[in-house]
């Protein structure tokens, strides 16, 4: 059991021993499990930036059934070790940020740990069945944390962001059973071009454990794929999933389908955002950040592991309207948020526009589309953090979130007025900060990759994300004051700067070096272009 | 004739005999230890006596018969258990109907000829009528006397087509039957479809259906929790054994009855606002599911299905008996606070019904969709798409319970009824089978039977 499995597992453990503790120390083994799942994802991180390599690092294997094919596969590289990272900064800043939480203190970071489990789960399994058991996992924990601490409707919310994720996601179940029933039960031989083998071959000479037989003559090896759910082994097969033919159309494109539904629901894409307003209102605060900075990745996640590699020539088919919705997405949930007075809905209608700079430079088939892809998703898990624990401030503070109902806070709390703008500024895109690396990238990737019409549309939208979050830095916190009783406001105390402060130091160290994650993404993100070039064939 | 392998059913008898006794001599505890003991030793000897056809070749105790036994008898058993939580205040007799549809449900399960099928099929009825006014309330009443005025009908009309099977063919063992349907006839398929009505009328299958929602709302709740697992065990096995045999055939007719019960059972819950009725319909629609996966000859994943959602629907049921005694949404309100462990069980019940893992109700899912998929063609997916979509759907109405009695602010009722400890253990297993049985990927192929 490696330190990948541990990642997944180990919360897990912590979840069990919190009832067996006081209650005050269910915190504390909150906190035990974000810090760990840091340490872990960042060294695999730092192991990936400094040993650039494309194939799975740390794979654990553990068969699970052998006639099912099924198994604890687990594995990261730089993509996964670095979502891995981020999964357990945010959740341990959401830990510090509920410290606390007075009510039912166990099940509430119980429900937190199992959170940060099956997003463990889902960023470093390598096994369709697990991938999928880790991805449903998270819909129970948070159904009950939104339902049970949230605000005034959060049991509607809760219940929409639950139905809607599970209707979203059961396609995906589908696609996954169909895929495993299609391969046949004695194993299916695959071509695999050399450039494949070169990228993924082990020490022992194998591809993702599979014993490469060399073709004769000018024909291309072939590998065995045994009947299984291996995702590696998926991919390698992609061409099998182009001549199944399911109901008449090609597995390849139900798959597609599917999986576009799925994590566009997650994502999200806009029009399938309807849950996150109502989610992110209603939670509080720490569950607002951890659902910002990391359940929306899972989204971003899914589709860089699953739908582009397993269905290259779908993506490539269906690349132009994707990169539309991302553009579109962008445009409207920043002309949405424009007109919010809650601030936790700006915001939340901010993380919408910003994720679609995810979907934009993905869809660009590009390296620096979908580099800028991966860094938006890990950058944008920092600033969205930044902004909800923000708002979350004042909030318990002043207990309503219209922006109309502040003004002249940066008198009574001048470093709270200083974070703010600097949140603001990061969610801006403002060179030197978090937000820039990733929106530039996936940017240029939409005009490399041919569509620079949306590169425009993308560009414009800074104009407006900068109008909406500027001037509700200058309603909350610039001006006279407008509220006499806010004159009392304490500044940030040291539990918010021991939240905040990571997020600060990070939102300025990422935006003027984000070498190093770069270097840990760039060899997977180079090997999905390649892999995706086949497919455009 | 070697009356072994009967053991597990001659037990059953009884455990029956035993339980009249005790309870007519007043000894209701001692009535419902003896059923249990009756089950325990079923089960034990189930896996110890030998198989072999008895009952002049009438009963079977083949790897189907088995898998009957080894289905019905585990339920049987948590069902003992937690009835104690619900209905007669102490009197125990409970046991002596539950036990009394445990004994059809094998024989059902095991018969290879028309005489103890319907003698089974009889028995379940004849049972769940009674258990249908246990609690002799005047709802009890209405709810008892449709199902007895419908099922009476149904197997008068299945007594009928099973003559009609007998004098066309000449035969009443179902290897007979077989052979001699060979040649269709347009008299034999009529034949079957009246013999069928009772199989479809006790699973409520479309278009057999429309007792089901009052009948399963009027009754006890133990009563409805007896409905939703022992008899389509039995029914499905049953199914399953005509299928390989060949007296009917799966498709088309029976997989789209089956994609049409799903389809109803979850439109009809969206609009369920007592818990009861969106757990009734819940049973009703996995009913379904089993069907539509036996119906294409995978009674082995038919089976397991209904193994591995039952625990769920066991603990959910006997979860909100003792949450609440009424099962009525205001009753329900906000009662899972005061009682935060329960709360948690019925959490961890719904959301398995619902079909998220890694508890046993998605595994079921995940067996039926696999074998949906081994199948192929177009119906199969068709009926997979179907069940997805229901699982969608039917989540919201599933989610209105878990709201009720755990998001929703309130008192729940006033009084709480005490929890048995008989019915806590019953409800530690129904969480540590819903935790831990669906993890076993290999439980269909265990159950040895053929047809994945």
């Amino acid at each position: 059991m490696g330190p990948v499995s541990w990642s997944v597992i180990l919360p897990l453990l912590l979840a069990g021993v919190v009832w067996l503790l006081p209650l005050k120390a269910a915190r504390w083994l909150s906190l035990v499990g974000g810090l760990a799942t840091l340490a872990i994802g960042g060294w695999l991180t730092a192991v990936a930036a400094l040993h650039p390599q494309a194939a799975f690092s740390h794979v654990d294997h553990v068969v699970w059934s052998a006639s099912w094919g099924a198994a604890w596969l687990v594995g990261v590289d730089g993509i996964g070790a670095s979502l891995l990272a981020l999964s357990g900064l945010i959740t341990a800043i959401a830990t510090v940020s509920a410290w606390n939480e007075e009510r039912q203190p166990r099940a509430y970071h119980a429900l937190v740990l199992i959170l940060t489990a099956g997003a463990n789960g889902v960023f470093t399994a390598l096994d369709a069945l697990l991938f999928y058991v880790c991805w449903e996992v998270v819909l129970v924990p948070m159904l009950l944390l939104i339902g049970l601490w949230g605000g005034a409707q959060r049991r509607y919310a809760a219940m929409k962001f639950f139905v809607v994720t599970l209707a979203g996601s059961v396609g995906l179940l589908l696609m996954i059973v169909l895929m495993w029933a299609r391969t046949p039960e004695h194993g299916r031989p695959v071509p695999v071009p050399p450039a494949v083998v070169l990228a993924y071959a082990d020490t022992d000479g194998t591809v993702h454990g599979l014993t490469v037989t060399p073709g004769m003559g000018d024909q291309l090896p072939t590998v065995v794929i045994p009947r299984s759910f291996d995702l590696r082994h998926w991919a390698l097969s992609w061409r099998e999933w182009e001549h199944e033919q399911v109901l008449g159309i090609s597995l390849a494109a139900l798959g597609f389908a599917v999986c576009v539904i799925a994590f566009a629901v997650k994502v999200p894409l806009i029009p399938f955002h309807t849950w996150l307003p109502h989610a992110h209102v209603q939670a509080p605060t720490a569950i607002s950040v951890i659902l910002a900075g990391v359940l929306l990745k899972l989204g971003v996640y899914g589709f860089v592991r699953i739908a582009w590699p397993l269905f290259p020539h779908q993506a490539a088919v269906w690349a132009p309207w994707l990169a539309g919705i991302g553009a579109g997405g962008i445009l409207i949930a920043a002309w949405i948020a424009l007109m919010q007075n809650d601030l936790k809905r700006l915001v939340a209608y901010s993380s919408v526009s910003h994720m679609g700079f995810c979907l934009l430079g993905l869809a660009s088939l590009t390296v620096a589309g979908v580099n800028g892809c991966v860094l938006q998703a890990l950058t944008h898990g920092v600033g969205s953090a930044l902004l909800f624990l923000l708002v979350g401030v004042i909030y318990d503070r002043a207990h309503h979130r219209r922006a109309d109902g502040f003004g002249g806070l940066a008198g009574p709390m001048p470093r709270f007025s200083g974070v703010l703008l600097l949140g603001a500024l990061t969610g801006c895109g403002l060179p030197g900060l978090a937000g820039f690396p990733g929106e530039l990238l996936a940017t240029m990737g939409a005009f490399i990759g041919g569509y620079p019409w949306l590169g425009v549309a993308a560009a414009v939208s800074v104009v407006i994300s900068a109008a909406y979050l500027l001037w509700m830095v200058k309603r909350v916190a610039y001006g006279p004051l407008r509220h006499p009783e806010q004159a009392s406001f304490p500044d940030l105390d040291t539990r918010e700067w021991i939240a905040i402060g990571p997020l600060v130091v990070l939102a300025v160290v990422l935006g003027v070096w984000p070498q190093p994650l770069l270097d840990a993404i760039r060899p997977a993100v180079e090997a999905l272009i390649r892999h995706c070039a086949g497919g455009v064939s | 004739m070697n009356p072994l392998p009967i053991l597990p059913e001659a037990l059953l008898a009884l455990g029956i005999i035993l339980a009249l006794v005790f309870d007519a001599a007043g000894q209701g505890r001692l009535a419902w230890l003896s059923a249990l003991a009756a089950v325990a030793g079923g089960a034990v000897a189930a896996l110890v006596v030998p198989h072999g056809p008895v009952v002049d070749g009438m009963l079977a105790t083949d790897t189907l018969g088995q898998a009957v036994r080894v289905l019905v008898l585990p339920a049987t058993f948590i069902l003992l258990l937690t009835g104690n939580s619900a209905v007669d205040g102490g009197q125990r007799r409970f046991a002596i109907p539950i036990l009394a549809v445990a004994l059809g449900a094998l024989v059902a399960g095991a018969s290879v000829h028309v005489v103890p099928l319907f003698l089974g099929l009889e028995l379940m009825s004849l049972a769940s009528y009674c258990l249908a006014a246990w609690s002799g309330t005047r709802r009890n009443a209405e709810a008892a006397m449709k199902y007895v005025l419908f099922g009476g009908v149904a197997s008068a009309i299945a007594l009928f087509g099973l003559g009609h099977l007998y004098g066309l063919t000449g035969h009443l063992d179902f290897a007979g039957i077989a052979t001699a349907l060979k040649t269709p006839s347009v008299g034999a398929s009529a034949a079957l479809a009246c013999a069928g009505a009772s199989l479809l009328a006790k699973l409520a299958v479309v278009p057999l259906h429309l007792y089901a929602p009052d009948v399963y709302q009027g009754a006890p709740p133990l009563a409805v929790t007896v409905f939703a697992s022992l008899p389509k065990i039995a029914v499905i096995a049953v199914f399953g054994r005509l299928i390989d045999l060949g007296i009917i055939g799966g498709q088309p007719v029976l997989s789209l009855l089956a994609i049409a019960t799903i389809v109803w059972a979850a439109a009809a819950a969206l609009s369920a606002r007592d818990s009861q009725r969106i757990l009734a319909f819940s049973a009703l629609g996995h009913a379904g599911s089993a069907l539509l996966v036996v119906s294409f000859g995978a009674t082995a994943s038919a089976l397991w299905y209904l193994a591995a959602y039952l625990p769920s629907a066991i603990g959910a049921f006997a979860v909100l008996g003792l949450l609440a005694d009424r099962t009525a949404q205001e009753a329900l309100r906000g009662s899972g606070r005061r009682r935060p462990i329960l709360a948690g069980v019925l959490i961890l019940c719904i959301v398995s019904l619902v079909g998220v893992p890694p508890f046993s109700g998605f595994f079921a899912k995940w067996h039926a969709l696999a074998a949906l998929a081994r199948t192929g063609g177009t119906l199969a997916l068709v009926g997979a798409t179907v069940i997805l979509v229901a699982t969608a759907t039917t989540a919201w109405a599933y989610l209105r319970i878990v709201r009720a009695a755990v998001l929703e602010p309130g008192e729940g009722t006033a009084v709480l009824p005490v929890a048995p400890r008989s019915a806590l253990l019953g409800l530690a297993l129904c969480v540590a089978l819903t935790l831990g049985l669906g993890l076993w990927l290999d439980g269909p192929t265990a159950l040895g039977l053929v047809g994945r």
